[in-house]
């Protein structure tokens, strides 16, 4: 941080007269670089308090047998090769990467068709922006509570739509085959959050250029797919990253559709809701399991980056950015 | 298929605010006058007591706890509510722990007494000359962790086979199955197909809390010394006996129509509105039943047991809410004193106040207070209360991460319910994961 600071060419305050410059290691440099520390230092204390001391400690707990209350021992790498071993860690590691690979592309999908529409100018454009944004509004529990009511199979909103085509509908969340997608089908109704980010991209598009791919004769498929696209192209690859850490954390919609408990139920049918967050829960304060939890924890967070590490590989050629370009 | 949620316990009458006379009236049924004592003129000592208990329920311990302090004026208990364990834990270890606590489930107390969370009662119990032979067995080995006792039972939750008599009538039955088999015979006969294929009426409601289906056939899902028996054939066979009832009737049907007349689409309870003529469920359910029908002529019946096997009748389950002293306890003397207290002269006096037995509305540990049938609210109520002090009553077992495992047999028996595995196969992977886990975890707090 020091070093950064000094690189960044900062016009000094003007000295007050007949002020000398004070000498030895208080230096005028290092004055400024302690008022600057003390001026971030809610966010660094924030950072280091609740940040990296709980990581360092989990990390730590990872290689003991940590229960909250009793003493500690060090295990090694017991905790870990017990996670290898495990099937329902398996089991949820596999409902969790169900959500990445499915629920998130779709999200993404849905939430730029969404901005698409609304960026057409339409009269009642502002209502449908606001309708679309309201599902963000609802409280997590409250909107899982929503569509266990819509998802109900016989009496709910979704199975009666379905029923109107004469189509008799899935189970949902009674199902093991159809709980995930369930949830996925919840998460479409609130990707608002993301279609708003992408909706500021999309007017952030110089009409100049859309305007002259269409003088070159480019239809409205190849202006999306070589202007729009590529211009919103940082927006999607934020959107997706978000999306992956939001999927691979999912924990209270799952908790409570799937009716989790301390008592012992299994989370959807046969676990089929039972995520890898949820598990880690279940571990760490049901069984009282908190290394083996954090041990847990490590694994996912180094999920997380080989995943988010990969994403950021593969968009290196992909994402256009004007900045760059200027440069 | 999937586990019950479970159902608010509410009591069934809605009685005043508590008064004095109650206070006066309750104080008079404990039989035991003030103690005065040499530290009564000094301020008493603040106690905690914490529990998982909300609402109603918790409606019940304000006026057990003025009767404890007003004779015991050298300490004084307040009453914290609706704490969770995590929330005790956290607590415990910032060294800021209540001194008693109230958990929400038994299937806790093996995996908080294997970390030194809560401390073994023994040598209270020999010191205080507690009589445990007081209490009903089942309720007392809930509560244990490798044959030492951890927690004391207060109140309890027991599980029969509630029957709708209407239902039975119409469809010719003159009285509950006896046996497993009579039941699947009864159930099949009492459900109602409509036009559109899916059940208008179903005989039995085929999920059995506590995963009970292992005890069924004599079985069992751990040994007292906490060894996974989870492929026991016994258990095996009662997991295979639901399994077959459950495709029996179908169990995409059985799903679908339980998920359209229960759960969160509806506050309605399918038994409770007279759709589902059979289900096995705890004596808490009651409240509902009598809120959503009324007039409804309610059955209660031993669980069946397998033909030709009688020794097996009145096999069921327990759970409740263990009172523990946590570790660090303030004053465990003085917690303990109060625990014993509360569990025998306290569950004594809710149990024969109409008012506060209303809002706890459970079973008592206490074997004086089940055999009193007198007691009870209503006759149902009454068969309930005996039917826990029986010997085939087993709690789930108290071992180490009881409540994934209790979660794991869950899916496992969904798993075989809907085919995706047999239930020799899906219960051996309840055994390679838990067995080795549980042993260690055993050893290791050795």
């Amino acid at each position: 941080m020091a070093r950064a600071l000094e690189a960044v060419p900062v016009a000094a305050p003007p000295v007050a007269a007949g002020r000398p410059a004070r000498s030895g290691w208080l230096t005028r440099r290092r004055r400024r670089w302690l008022w600057g520390l003390f001026f971030v230092s809610p966010w660094l204390i924030g950072l280091v308090g609740l940040t990296l001391y709980p990581m360092a400690l989990s990390l730590y707990y990872s290689f003991t047998n940590y229960d909250i209350v009793g003493s500690t021992q060090w295990v090694g790498t017991s905790n870990y090769q017990l996670l290898w071993n495990d099937p329902e860690f398996r089991q949820a590691l596999g409902n969790t990467l169900y959500l990445v690979v499915v629920m998130v592309p779709l999200s993404l999908a849905a939430s730029l068709v969404y901005a698409l529409l609304l960026n057409v100018n339409v009269r009642g454009q502002r209502v449908f922006r606001t309708v679309l944004y309201l599902p963000q509004m609802v409280p997590t529990v409250a909107s899982a509570i929503l569509w266990l009511w819509a998802l109900n199979p016989q009496y709910g909103l979704v199975n009666t739509i379905l029923g109107w085509a004469h189509v008799l509908g899935p189970l949902w969340l009674s199902s093991i085959t159809w709980s995930k997608p369930a949830i996925v089908l919840m998460n479409l109704w609130g990707v608002g959050g993301a279609a708003i980010i992408f909706l500021a991209g999309l007017q952030g598009i110089s009409p100049a250029l859309l305007d002259a791919a269409r003088v070159d004769g480019a239809g409205a498929w190849s202006r999306f797919r070589h202007v729009t696209i590529p211009a919103l192209s940082p927006l999607i690859l934020f959107n997706a990253i978000m999306g992956v850490l939001s999927a691979m954390q999912y924990f209270t919609q799952a908790f409570v559709m799937g009716g989790g408990d301390t008592g012992g139920t299994s989370i959807g049918v046969g676990n089929s809701l039972q995520f890898a967050v949820v598990y880690l829960y279940e571990v760490a304060f049901a069984d009282l399991r908190v290394g083996y939890a954090s041990a847990m924890g490590w694994v996912l967070f180094l999920m997380m980056l080989v995943v988010i590490g990969l994403i950021l590989k593969f968009s290196v050629r992909r994402v256009y950015y004007e900045a760059w370009r200027a440069r | 298929m999937s586990r019950k949620a479970p159902r608010p316990k509410k009591g069934v009458l809605t009685l005043g605010t508590r008064t004095p006379v109650l206070l006066a009236s309750a104080a008079l049924a404990a039989g035991t006058a003030a103690v005065a004592s040499p530290a009564a003129a000094a301020a008493p000592e603040q106690l905690t007591l914490a529990i998982a208990w909300t609402g109603s329920q918790a409606a019940t311990m304000p006026p057990l706890l003025a009767i404890y302090n007003k004779q015991h004026p050298a300490t004084h208990w307040d009453l914290v509510e609706n704490v969770t364990e995590q929330k005790l834990l956290a607590e415990e270890a910032a060294g800021d722990a209540p001194s008693a606590a109230m958990l929400n489930t038994t299937n806790l107390v093996a995996s908080m007494a294997t970390t030194g969370a809560i401390v073994p009662l023994a040598p209270y119990i020999r010191a205080s000359k507690l009589d445990m032979s007081q209490f009903t067995q089942a309720s007392l080995y809930s509560n244990t962790y490798l044959g030492a006792q951890y927690a004391m039972p207060f109140f309890e939750d027991t599980y029969a086979l509630y029957y709708n008599k209407a239902l039975f009538a119409k469809a010719g039955i003159a009285k509950p199955p006896a046996t497993l088999q009579e039941l699947a015979v009864d159930a099949r006969k009492l459900s109602i197909t409509g036009s559109n294929g899916q059940y208008t009426q179903l005989g039995f409601e085929p999920t059995l809390p506590k995963e009970l289906e292992g005890y069924l056939y004599g079985g069992s899902w751990a040994t007292p010394s906490g060894q996974v028996t989870a492929t026991s054939p016994k258990a095996e066979e009662g997991v295979q006996w639901l399994v077959d009832v459950e495709k029996m009737l179908g169990p995409s049907k059985v799903q679908r129509f339980l998920s359209g007349a229960s759960g969160a689409a509806s506050s309605l309870d399918p038994f409770a509105t007279g759709k589902v003529a059979m289900d096995v469920s705890g004596e808490w359910f009651m409240p509902t039943i009598f809120q959503q029908s009324p007039h409804m002529d309610l059955g209660v019946a031993p669980i069946p047991y397998p033909a030709g096997e009688p020794q097996y009748a009145g096999t069921g389950s327990v759970g409740g809410n263990p009172m523990v002293v946590l570790k660090g306890a303030k004053d465990p003397q003085a917690t303990w004193a109060f625990i014993q207290w509360l569990v025998t002269t306290g569950q004594e006096i809710a149990t024969k106040n109409p008012k506060l037995l209303n809002d706890v509305y459970s079973v008592p540990a206490l074997k004086s207070l089940v055999d009193d049938a007198k007691l009870a609210p209503n006759p149902q109520m009454a068969f309930f209360w005996r039917y826990s002090g029986g010997a085939n009553i087993h709690p789930f077992p108290p071992v180490p991460d009881a409540t994934s495992y209790l979660n794991a047999i869950s899916a496992a028996v969904q798993d075989a319910e809907l085919g995706s595995a047999t239930v020799s196969k899906a219960l051996k992977q309840v055994q390679d994961q838990y067995a080795p886990l549980i042993a260690g975890e055993i050893k290791s707090a050795k």
